[in-house]
């Protein structure tokens, strides 16, 4: 049982960092397009500058923690019922919300605050902050 | 993680309530202290940006080589006898010298006022601050004797060979901290020690910054230091209690904030603003603190002091009383009419601040929308639809308010009556712009196109001249600096025949007017005649006639200064 969950954890963890590095790096090619095109909408509005920046790198950084996860992180979980199961969709949830609140932010923003999707990062920096706690916790407990 | 999750919502959820319940509590406008704008700029960066723009925030300034827009390179100017040369001291300083043949004196640039059309000098003398006699006009790069900024006449001199007496050449060295203060700064305070005489002047920043229209930010900036409380006041759409919105409290109120400066006024206790300062705060009723000036204000118990400041009707003819015009429009009594309707702080060119979505007539035409119909306007207006007579400010607003050796459009909005008008002995809306045109003649126009009986039988003694002409010879120093300028507007119109009348009519006014401020004017408007091309002849007017018109106007001299 342990084996089967811990190899559906791998796989989930292998194509969320995948496909999540793929989308937010896709987004930072789009950033440095807007400057090449000079788009005002985005050159104009430095808090739309900062927050879609914000969301391209801890996207970034979040797919290569799932991915780091996967190949680092599991091996320390093996001797949970899940197989780390929990932990993962923690980082996962993190790897969503986190880059999704800073980018969608950007929407409707006010002069100095972004918009209200923002309130997507603390719940997924939450859920980054357990799982990391978890995964220090396991590192100590492993032999 | 259940148990933490819970408890996160559990405390996001007494935060909220305790947000609402603040969200609702009002502004403690004793405990509001002002923070100056480098911390509304923290979260307001584009409003900040945007007003920086404009000449409010650079109304006061330390001298600097940012803020001095004069050369002081040695130039010289010489006015009455006294020669005043500006140039650079040992250290760097601004430093103006004076010499009227028998005494040498100087002052050193501490503060500048102004960054639009003239910008003036303080000296700091023993905690003082006053304004020094020569003035820098930015459009035309020279520097003035403030006798020509301000309707001053020429001063007695005792023969061409002697300069004029020294408290002549300094009539407008007055005093900054209980004077130019008030308007030109965040919530000044003269400080006067009523037992010393002195000063401790201060003021919450130079300059109009963003609390002199906005009040004091600092319970606006501790109450927003809560994200929820923010997201809150954004989600709801409600006016932050916190601080003052012009644009979302009541029209009238939001004039008032406007009108504080842009509307001379007085209060009941002037000793307690100059010991005090002003504690009128944006959002609060302006009537708490002072009443603006109306022709009728009585000082001292006397009637009359600031007669000469309004036109006979009760219209300003004065700039800084725009507030009062205003008030006395038409357009207010709906009561939806405020600055803001026309005006933008943080928009538009900073000449003039008109809000940019609504330049030219849409200003008018954004309540009057049936003017906007095909053929509307050159219906109402009795000109054609391209010319100058149809646009709105033209009748509407006209030009007759003096100020700062300019003639400003009138903010009394009101419907042209050039019979009335002639009653009340001020210019009007139609021989201002038919500059070659009798009183009787705009009357009857008039009275033709509303279909009235002409009320102009009992004037005939202005048909005998064109009003303007009239004005500019025989009238008071206003009267004669608003047809001087009038005369040289692209808007005046005349018959070819009359433009050697009125090339040799300004040509007078120069050679003879004792007021500077006219001449200038006269002078503005002879070049822009010239420039018009055509012949050039003497004054037309007999020389019997212009000595009874100017003597006319000798017995009306009068002095504005602050």
């Amino acid at each position: 049982m342990n084996e089967l969950a811990a190899a559906a954890e791998l796989l989930r963890a292998r194509r969320f960092g995948w496909t999540s590095l793929c989308i937010w790096a896709a987004l930072g090619l789009g950033l440095e397009a807007a400057h090449g095109w000079k788009l005002s909408a985005y050159l104009d509005d430095p808090l739309t500058q900062t927050l879609l920046r914000l969301g391209h790198a801890h996207g970034v950084l979040l797919a290569c923690a799932s991915l780091l996860y996967a190949s680092q992180g599991l091996p320390l979980l093996a001797a949970r019922s899940d197989g780390g199961h929990a932990i993962g969709r923690l980082l996962r949830i993190a790897g969503l919300t986190m880059p999704l609140g800073f980018a969608l932010g950007a929407l409707g923003h006010g002069e100095s605050d972004p918009g209200v999707a923002i309130f997507l990062v603390p719940a997924g920096a939450l859920c980054l902050l357990l799982a990391l706690a978890q995964l220090a916790l396991a590192s100590f407990r492993a032999r | 993680m259940a148990i933490l999750a819970a408890l996160a919502l559990a405390l996001l959820a007494h935060d909220a309530r305790d947000t609402a319940r603040e969200l609702d509590r009002p502004r403690t406008f004793a405990r509001s202290g002002y923070v100056g704008s480098g911390q509304c700029l923290r979260c307001h960066a584009q409003h900040g940006a945007s007003f920086r723009r404009t000449y409010h925030a650079t109304m006061t300034q330390e001298a600097s080589a940012a803020s001095v827009l004069a050369p002081f390179d040695g130039s010289e100017l010489e006015y009455m006898g006294v020669r005043a040369r500006m140039q650079r001291g040992p250290r760097g300083e601004y430093r103006m010298t004076f010499d009227d043949g028998r005494t040498h004196w100087q002052a050193d640039v501490a503060r500048t006022v102004g960054s639009h059309r003239y910008q003036q000098f303080l000296a700091r003398e023993a905690g003082v601050y006053f304004r020094l006699p020569i003035a820098w006009d930015v459009a035309r790069a020279r520097f003035i004797h403030m006798n020509t900024a301000f309707l001053t006449a020429d001063p007695p001199r005792p023969n061409p060979s002697q300069a004029i007496a020294r408290s002549d050449y300094d009539r407008h060295v007055t005093r900054w901290n209980d004077n130019c203060v008030f308007c030109h700064n965040v919530h000044p305070n003269p400080g006067l020690d009523p037992v010393t005489g002195r000063f401790e002047t201060r003021v919450a920043e130079l300059g109009v910054a963003c609390e002199a229209c906005h009040g004091p930010g600092g319970e606006h900036v501790a109450r927003n230091a809560d994200p929820l409380r923010r997201y809150a006041l954004h989600l709801s759409g409600r006016a932050d209690p916190t601080i003052t919105n012009p644009r979302r409290v009541a029209p009238a109120r939001s004039a008032e904030i406007c009108g504080r400066c842009h509307g001379q006024r007085i209060t009941s206790d002037v000793s307690r603003f100059l010991v005090h300062g002003d504690s009128f705060v944006p959002g609060e009723p302006l009537s708490k603190f002072s009443k603006p000036l109306a022709r009728d204000t009585t000082l001292h118990g006397q009637s009359g002091a600031f007669a000469a400041r309004f036109w006979n009707d009760g219209t300003p003819r004065l700039t800084a009383y725009e507030y009062q015009g205003y008030l006395q429009s038409a357009c207010t009594s709906g009561g939806k009419l405020e600055c803001e309707s026309c005006h933008a702080m943080h928009a538009g060119d900073p000449a003039g601040q008109i809000r940019p979505e609504l330049a030219g007539d849409r200003m008018c035409t954004q309540c009057h929308r049936e003017l906007t119909a095909p053929g509307a306007i050159a219906a109402h207006t009795h000109h054609s639809a391209s010319s100058n007579g149809s646009r709105c400010g033209a009748c509407h607003m006209p030009n007759l308010v003096y100020g700062l050796a300019s003639v400003h459009l009138s903010h009394r909005i009101e419907t042209p009556d050039p019979a009335a008008n002639a009653a009340s002995g001020r210019p009007d809306a139609c021989t201002s712009c038919h500059v070659d045109r009798t009183r009787s003649w705009a009357a009857d126009a008039l009275s033709r196109w509303l279909k009235r009986e002409s009320s102009t039988s009992a004037n005939d003694a202005h048909t005998e001249l064109p009003a303007l002409t009239e004005q500019l010879l025989a009238g008071d120093p206003i009267v004669r600096a608003v047809a001087a300028d009038a005369f040289g507007r692209n808007t005046a119109a005349f018959a070819p025949g009359h433009r050697a009348r009125i090339v040799g009519l300004l040509q007078d006014t120069l050679d003879h007017d004792p007021y500077p401020a006219v001449r200038e004017l006269a002078a503005r408007s002879l070049a822009a005649v010239i420039g018009r091309g055509g012949p050039i002849a003497p004054s037309a007017l007999a020389p019997e006639l212009a000595q009874t018109l100017r003597a006319r106007a000798a017995q009306a001299a009068i002095e504005i200064g602050e």
